[in-house]
């Protein structure tokens, strides 16, 4: 596949599961998009969103949409497109395979498997997002002092690297994540962000010995720039390329990792619709349902290629790039 | 090269109380331990006096320093204590776990290593031809799935629908049958969980062998060759793949810990008893003793694992010189 090819793919694939994250509580939702309520316009389907109580139907208390719908069905003026929460379970449509009403089919409390898929993305990039930013802030930090730091410091740390690369990744998160005192969405980010930064670190350390005895460090180090300002200032803008196609792999992983541990029951809290919480309800059926085991995958696959693809193909229009210090 | 391998173990001692010392922090911080104990003796909820028994019978009541000395001593002597759940010693079903788990990890990097380095070879003969590209996208493809999603998929379809092959465990038949029925029983049971767990390390092998190839094709070597008159097929599998070995060598040592990581997976999937699901298990019933010599072991053999991928890239490539690499990269 061609470089640029593979990057506008990945490009392509990478917005689309943005763009599901940010809207899929409107994508989704129990709540309609536009309401008539006590003879006002109002916007129920927004109210996921921070800071959106304008929004908010007139009304003296919480509306239950799924009644509301039945009893005023004149009131509801736009649906979403799919016109089910994430959590709103329905015991009678339990198990239904894809069709006209739950076109993904449901699961075994009968929530609308498309529903949970959509909002599945939110969870996965933020998770992953910010897992990698964890690692990415903790392996530049600690390969950079390994990096201009004196020789027993550096080698006490690279010791400290290379302890971590021992440990298989799932291994140590899964420890990380039992051990953490709330399980959340907070302790899963820094479970996977905390056990995957030792590459990132070696890698960095390595491009800071690689650029030392370069002349334009030297001037830097002349005009009486500190061991900070130099890693901040001129190690990290010259590496910047090859570390954001380390981030793309590194954002697919978490990714991976995210569902994997939601899989194995030890995720996102219960009742987060995650891809792999979804697959774990899979595997718990006695009658086989493959709707909840192919959909959440091919969105998980689809996502994790989208890393690859953005990662493979910025490296390659790197390395065509004429290259040259840019401190 | 005995040198640098002495060296290189000798080297390796540090580490390896590091790992110790991680592994011993990290289940200091896990809850739940004194209600692991209890939980270890059934009875009613239990009083202060028992806990503070159990402390006391576990060592819990001395400073966690003296306590990891003494599990380190113990650990030098191969005594790893007794499970919390089935006071069992853990070596006994670590031991019965690994070699489960060996058994499958092996058998599926050798079908990733047999499938890989001659299609690899094959794609980089015929670099840039249709049936190339598109072999090469389709396992570029199966790299991004996930290995969970394929077992699930893969148990679905071959063992659920289609009943070609048994849905979990090791082995079905009692233990009166014939030994040769007992093996194959063994192997059917086998085949799932080494499919799903070869075809991650098959795509990045495949691809990698690709590439080192296509690059000794374009080196002056195998120039030099063409022009003595070498046909392509020979410069292709004996002067271009030889080059490919040395990296794919320092490649296994780098695939150990990602296929110990998968077993979890799969070993959970197919309720196949190795020590992925032991691991996970035991740290969902917080049986501590265990999960802290299992977290131990897989550490040190992913040490081992690079320890023996340099070893390989020895033997690969006899003009490497270990001892003049690793002084390179620590100057």
């Amino acid at each position: 596949m061609s470089s640029l090819r593979s990057l506008r793919a990945g490009r392509l694939l990478a917005l689309a599961a943005l763009l599901v994250a940010c809207l899929a509580p409107l994508l989704a939702s129990e709540a309609p998009l536009v309401a008539r309520v006590g003879g006002r316009l109002c916007f129920p389907a927004l109210l996921s969103y921070p800071g959106a109580g304008w929004a908010a139907c007139p009304s003296t208390q919480r509306i239950d949409w799924r009644s509301y719908r039945v009893s005023h069905p004149e009131a509801i003026r736009l649906d979403p497109p799919v016109p089910f929460g994430p959590e709103a379970a329905d015991l009678q449509a339990a198990l239904r395979p894809p069709g006209r009403m739950h076109l993904l089919g449901t699961d075994s409390l009968g929530r609308d498997v498309l529903a949970r898929v959509i909002h599945g993305f939110p969870v996965a990039l933020l998770v992953g997002g910010l897992a990698t930013l964890l690692s990415l802030a903790l392996g530049l930090l600690i390969g950079g002092a390994a990096g201009a730091s004196r020789r027993w410091i550096d080698l006490q740390l690279t010791r400290l690297m290379d302890l971590m690369a021992c440990f298989p990744t799932l291994i140590l998160a899964l420890a990380l994540a039992a051990a953490a005192a709330r399980p959340g969405l907070a302790s899963l980010v820094a479970a996977i962000g905390l056990t995957r930064w030792s590459g990132m670190a070696r890698y960095f350390r390595a491009e800071v010995f690689r650029q030392r005895g370069l002349p334009y460090i030297d001037a830097a180090r002349a005009s009486g720039a500190g061991p900070a300002r130099l890693i901040w200032r001129h190690f990290l803008p010259n590496s910047l390329a090859p570390i954001l196609v380390t981030a793309a792999f590194s954002v697919g992983h978490a990714v991976l990792l995210e569902s994997g541990m939601s899989f194995l029951g030890v995720g996102v809290p219960p009742g987060t619709a995650s891809w792999g919480s979804i697959l774990a309800e899979a595997q718990r059926q006695v009658v086989p349902a493959w709707w909840l085991v192919l959909f959440p995958s091919l969105a998980l696959f689809l996502t994790v290629l989208a890393c690859n693809l953005l990662a493979e193909g910025a490296q390659d229009a790197a390395a065509r790039a004429p290259e040259g210090p840019r401190g | 090269m005995s040198g640098y391998l002495v060296r290189r173990v000798i080297g390796a001692f540090p580490t390896l109380l590091g790992i110790t010392l991680l592994t011993f922090l990290l289940l200091e911080i896990l809850p739940g331990r004194e209600m692991a104990l209890a939980h270890a003796y059934p009875g009613r909820l239990p009083s202060v006096e028992t806990l503070q028994r159990l402390r006391e019978t576990y060592h819990l009541d001395e400073p966690p320093a003296r306590r990891y000395v003494q599990w380190l001593l113990r650990l030098c002597r191969w005594d790893l204590g007794e499970s919390l759940l089935d006071h069992r010693p853990v070596t006994e079903s670590l031991s019965a776990a690994a070699w489960k788990t060996f058994v499958l990890n092996l058998a599926s990097l050798t079908l990733a290593l047999l499938i890989a380095l001659p299609l690899g070879t094959h794609w980089a003969g015929k670099a840039g031809s249709p049936g190339e590209k598109a072999g090469s996208t389709l396992l570029y493809l199966l790299y991004a799935f996930p290995i969970f999603a394929a077992a699930l998929l893969l148990q679905h379809l071959l063992a659920v629908r289609l009943g070609w092959l048994p849905l979990q465990g090791v082995g079905d038949l009692p233990a009166s049958a014939s030994g040769l029925g007992r093996c194959l029983d063994f192997a059917a049971h086998l085949v799932l969980p080494v499919l799903c767990l070869a075809y991650g390390s098959l795509a990045y092998l495949a691809r990698f062998t690709r590439s080192s190839v296509l690059e000794g094709l374009r080196s002056g070597y195998v120039l030099a060759a063409r022009a003595r008159g070498v046909d392509e097929r020979s410069l292709l599998w004996r002067h271009a793949l030889r080059n490919a070995l040395v990296p794919a060598a320092t490649l296994l040592g780098a695939l150990i810990p990602a296929l110990l990581g998968g077993s979890v997976f799969v070993e959970t999937i197919f309720s196949w008893p190795g020590m992925g699901r032991l691991y996970f298990e035991s740290l969902q019933n917080r049986d501590y003793p265990v999960v802290l010599a299992l977290t131990v072991v897989t550490a040190l053999l992913t040490l081992a694992g690079s320890l023996l991928a340099d070893l390989l890239t020895c033997f690969a490539d006899p003009r490497i010189d270990l001892e003049a690499r690793a002084h390179v990269l620590s100057s």
